[in-house]
């Protein structure tokens, strides 16, 4: 690679990410490109050692944790306890259910299949009786159009 | 020796469950493990005067919530993510109360507390005029780019555990970080 890193490659190189071979290659052997890289990568690590010189006394962060925690035990409450939540929640539900469905006073019963009165069946008997146009009728009926028609044809 | 990541996690899982029952050993040892990460992770979020107390609710807050962490995440991104939130929550409460945040206060209070790395009283100057640039660029920066700038780089992560504790892809993390980076170069010029 005759020409130095592209902007996103010396982007890439400031930052600490991949580079493609042809430009770790011009990288190790460039020490133009090498210096503009380090330069922003050495003031980063100027303003981190700023940043850690506030650095806490470790024991002493420690021991404050240790006097904050909350009575033995606490803990190990809340074991389980991604699914207990839920689990209850839902046990309780059904139980609420089948105690509503068994102990409901007020349900509704079924309605009754109605059944017609023995008046209504004679009633209803007696309308069909008197219908001239009951099948099989004919027949017995010597008035009736098609017995004469029939007796005729015998006649013959 | 150092231990390996996956040999500490393990060793963290096993602490986990002694603290769980009770045992306050185990967790104190857990505690001195990971306070330097928590504290460091929450001076980028409520800056270096409110990280101590930040960091001291974050570990109280873990211990409590112990019987929630499931062992799917390391221990220390789950920790991350109790002390990201911790302070998140902080910041809002100062907003509502109306207490100035920790960006603007940490940028002016650059300048005057650079380390001594320069010797030159001249050199000097310049380094802590050009740091207090960085840190004022760096409040320049949208939210998410600050954020996973600075914990990459002043809270030591790396970009997978970024990704873990923000809780996005790691690609998102490199794409942020490089926008952050580029911009930060624009902003300082050349620092040759």
């Amino acid at each position: 690679m005759s020409t130095h890193l592209r902007d996103d490659e010396m982007t890439a190189a400031v930052a600490g990410l991949e580079l493609g071979d042809e430009a770790r290659e011009h990288l190790a052997s460039c020490v133009a490109c090498r210096q503009e890289a380090a330069a922003l990568a050495a003031l980063i690590a100027e303003r981190r050692a700023d940043l850690e010189m506030r650095e806490p006394a470790w024991d002493e962060l420690a021991a404050a944790v240790a006097a904050r925690l909350p009575a033995p035990g606490r803990p190990s409450a809340r074991r389980g306890g991604r699914w207990l939540r839920p689990a209850l929640a839902l046990a309780a539900t059904v139980l609420i259910a089948v105690a509503a469905t068994v102990l409901r006073p007020d349900w509704p019963a079924p309605p009754a299949a109605v059944e017609p009165s023995v008046e209504e069946i004679l009633a209803e008997m007696n309308e069909l009786l008197a219908d001239d146009r009951i099948p099989g009728f004919e027949v017995i009926d010597p008035g009736i159009g098609v017995v004469d028609v029939a007796v005729d044809n015998g006649a013959s | 020796m150092t231990p390996t990541p996956s040999a500490a996690a393990a060793d963290d899982r096993a602490l986990v469950l002694l603290a769980r029952n009770g045992d306050r050993d185990a967790f104190g040892e857990l505690v001195c493990r990971h306070q330097r990460r928590v504290w460091l992770v929450c001076r980028q979020y409520v800056g270096p005067d409110e990280a101590e107390a930040a960091a001291q609710d974050s570990l109280v807050k873990a211990f409590t919530a112990l019987g929630t962490f499931d062992g799917r995440a390391a221990f220390t991104t789950w920790l991350t993510r109790i002390a990201i939130n911790t302070c998140l929550d902080s910041l809002r409460r100062r907003k509502r109360e109306g207490v100035r945040l920790a960006d603007d206060a940490a940028a002016e209070a650059a300048v005057g507390r650079v380390a001594d790395l320069a010797v030159d009283p001249e050199a000097r100057a310049q380094q802590r005029q050009t740091v207090a640039r960085l840190a004022a660029a760096e409040t320049g920066l949208p939210e998410r780019q600050r954020e996973i700038f600075r914990l990459r780089f002043y809270a030591e992560m790396e970009l997978d555990e970024i990704a873990a504790a923000l809780e996005v892809h790691v690609g998102t993390v490199k794409t942020q970080l490089h926008r952050a980076v580029h911009r930060l170069r624009r902003e300082l010029g050349d620092l040759r």
